[in-house]
């Protein structure tokens, strides 16, 4: 029987310098993964890289040679000597490993805890893999518990919904403040990294209009390009604050540059519509005192870093509902595995009963002459029901017993395949057998009471 | 009719009110959207008992203070489920069905019997009208002070920069603002139109415009509140929490209206 097998490298057992040795990109990945197939007994295979986890995903007869071929594919890809290496990776099988992809898609290994960029990545490398040709049934089952699974973490917990950057926090406050975004304007006082950052959230989290103001035209025009944002003088600051529903500033400049008058006569202008205000600078551009004015709502880096170490803290207390979700999953990806080994049995059972209640009716015709419709119809009906409670407790029995170890499973289907005659033969030859078997039987009884059979007077 | 439909009203306000709370603290979707459902029945089942309670009385239901809390309740609810389709201010539904339903049973535990008989006020008359309309204005400002009290509580967790576990559950600020807004845009007028009714009423009783009772005298000052806030906030742009906490007392006074009404 095939086993999962886990082999690779993330942020917490690898430093990036050995990482970024092991990173393929998607054109890489199609030509390498084909190549995999077939060695050491793996059957399917698929890679996740990202910047911080490479990691092979390979469904594997010898799981033990799989692991080793693996390994060695990867030590030659990171040409570092054995004693650097061989600490960087880590290697799961069978149940570890598919709670490992479930982990994984949920965000769990993640190195911010709870983030959803991972469960794309993980889709992008099922489809690379299903394009290279080297993801079947197997691995396809393991993909589908981990949706499932990362998808019931993220709408049943809370772990990705705090803020764990400053600027994720940034834009969590512009929502408690004003809903969504789509009509809200953004103004961002100079051009600095951690300001285009929180541009750039703004931005994925749908908000209209940006403008970007900044001493010098030409850096706010730069700045501005990079997210589709209008750069504006800073002779237009006075009315950009009246235009802007969130401001966000990161100068370099080492003096307050909102003052308190000037925000005042803003929020003149404003006619009392909300402004949030993010201070990103040190020294803080904005002066502490316009907290006071209504509805002016200021959060500088110290709040944000509030913010986003209760978003961590409330995150990693997810963690243990999460873990019990995964648990489910898990068990829930092996019953259907191990459903699948009963279900070309019960069909099998069903398959033949069927042909045995056709073969019998059709002599029962034979014998009866014509009937009409509504006879036919009972008769059918009858024969129906029969088979169908004959079937019930064997078809519940096996079913129930899909859980069980494989090979007490394997045993249980080879039983029942026995006691139905379902073993070997194709159906047509199974029709033969059943009209011999009862050719024999009548006969027997024929012999026994000398041409009468047991039901006879 | 009313023995079945009082069970199924009761039922739903307190499965919608549960699935609220649950939906708020949960965050659940399917739970608030249960939860409005139960509301809707419960809604429409109360407006089916109300009109029953017309037809047998042979009157609308205004004229005593019993049927006033039961309508009241009714339209509290019904206020609640517009600006809850307009808005999405799930979390009102902590505040706002409770009440209603609090209205709603005070209304009909009390009814009582005798009175559905009496010819006390003939079957349409403008004192109905009068307390029709004042009763849906002040149902929007039951909306509009919900509304304010949830932007004041808002407005305290983002400018205190605590309490930010419990503040995520409640609407964004700009929202209940506007939602606010909008519920005393509509009972401001319903709420005019009832004040002068009321006016020409007294003046044509009693020979005089104005009195000095509580049921003449709290709701005029509630429409001044109103009137003013209305005002500063259309022609000058006058929000924030002081807007809201002068929406709240306007609402506060218009509910000391019922002290004055007759029992």
């Amino acid at each position: 029987m095939s086993t999962v097998v886990l082999i690779g490298a993330s942020h917490r057992s690898a430093p990036l310098e050995v990482r970024e040795r092991l990173a393929l990109g998607d054109r890489e990945v199609l030509e390498g993964l084909p190549d995999v197939i077939g060695r050491d007994g793996i059957e399917e295979a698929m890679l996740l890289s990202t910047c911080n986890r490479v990691e092979y995903v390979v469904l594997a007869s010898d799981p033990a040679a799989a692991g080793d071929a693996l390994r060695g594919e990867l030590r030659g890809r990171a040409d570092l000597p054995a004693s650097r290496f061989d600490p960087c990776v880590y290697e799961l099988r069978g149940a570890k490993a598919v709670r490992h992809v479930l982990a994984v898609a949920s965000g769990l290994e993640s190195m911010v805890l709870g983030e959803p960029q991972i469960f794309g990545q993980l889709k992008h490398a099922a489809v690379l893999a299903r394009r290279a040709g080297t993801l079947g049934a197997g691995l396809d089952a393991v993909l589908r518990s981990a949706v499932r699974a990362a998808k019931r973490v993220r709408t049943e917990t809370e772990i990705g919904r705090h803020p764990v950057s400053m600027a994720f926090a940034a834009v969590q406050l512009a929502r408690r403040v004003f809903g969504s975004l789509k009509v809200r304007h953004a103004l961002l006082v100079g051009a600095g990294k951690m300001g285009g950052l929180v541009a750039a959230h703004l931005r994925s989290a749908g908000v209209g209009e940006i403008a970007v103001v900044s001493r010098r035209y030409e850096t706010a025009a730069t700045a501005a390009s990079r997210f589709g944002g209008v750069a504006r003088r800073w002779d237009d600051l006075g009315d950009a604050l009246g235009w802007a529903d969130i401001v966000v500033c990161g100068t370099a400049a080492p003096e307050i540059v909102l003052d308190f008058e000037t925000m005042r006569d803003a929020v003149r202008v404003r006619r009392g519509r909300p402004l949030l205000i993010v201070d990103l600078a040190v020294p803080r551009d904005v002066d502490a005192a316009v907290q006071q004015l209504e509805p002016v709502y200021l959060y500088d880096v110290d709040d944000l870093d509030g913010i986003v170490d209760q978003g961590r803290e409330r995150r990693r207390g997810e963690i243990r509902k999460a873990d019990v979700m995964l648990d489910a999953e898990l068990d829930a990806y092996h019953r259907r595995l191990a459903g699948r080994g009963v279900t070309p049995t019960l069909v099998a059972m069903r398959d033949r009963v069927e042909r045995v209640a056709e073969t019998e009716l059709a002599r029962a015709r034979e014998r009866l002459g014509p009937l009409s419709s509504s006879q036919e119809d009972q008769v059918g009906r009858l024969v129906r029901a029969v088979c169908r409670k004959l079937l019930h407790e064997p078809t519940v029995h096996l079913k129930r017993s899909a859980g069980r170890r494989p090979s007490e499973v394997e045993r249980l289907c080879s039983e029942y395949r026995a006691i139905f005659g379902l073993e070997g033969g194709d159906p047509s030859s199974g029709r033969r057998d059943v009209r011999a078997r009862d050719a024999a039987e009548d006969a027997t009884c024929e012999d026994v009471d000398g041409g009468r059979g047991p039901d006879s007077p | 009719m009313a023995q079945l439909l009082i069970p199924v009203v009761v039922v739903a306000y307190v499965t919608g009110i549960v699935l609220a709370v649950v939906g708020t603290l949960k965050r659940s979707g399917a739970a608030r959207g249960a939860s409005a459902v139960a509301l809707g029945i419960a809604c429409s089942g109360q407006l089916a008992l109300l009109v029953g309670l017309g037809i047998r009385s042979g009157r609308l239901p205004f004229s005593y203070s019993f049927e006033l809390f039961a309508t009241l309740g009714w339209a509290v609810l019904l206020a609640y489920l517009v600006v809850l389709a307009r808005f999405r201010v799930h979390a009102a539904g902590v505040v706002l069905p409770p009440i209603a339903f609090a209205l709603s049973v005070i209304g009909f535990w009390n009814l009582p019997e005798a009175r559905l008989d009496s010819t006390w006020v003939r079957p349409v008359d403008v004192l109905h009208v009068h307390i029709g309309l004042a009763t849906l204005g002040m149902a929007a400002f039951f909306v509009a002070a919900a509304m304010s009290f949830i932007y004041v509580l808002q407005d305290r967790a983002l400018k205190t920069k605590r309490g930010w576990a419990w503040v995520e559950r409640l609407p964004p600020l700009d929202r209940a603002d506007r939602a606010g807004l909008e519920a005393m845009l509509w009972g401001f007028p319903l709420f005019t139109v009832a004040i002068v009714l009321g006016l020409a009423l007294n003046a044509s009783a009693r020979g005089a415009w104005l009195s000095a009772e509580a049921k003449q005298l709290f709701p005029l000052l509630a429409w001044a509140v109103f009137a003013g806030v209305l005002a500063a906030r259309l022609l000058r742009g006058f929000r924030g929490r002081r807007a809201a906490y002068l929406t709240i007392a306007g609402f506060l006074l218009g509910l000391l209206t019922l002290i004055g009404v007759r029992a």
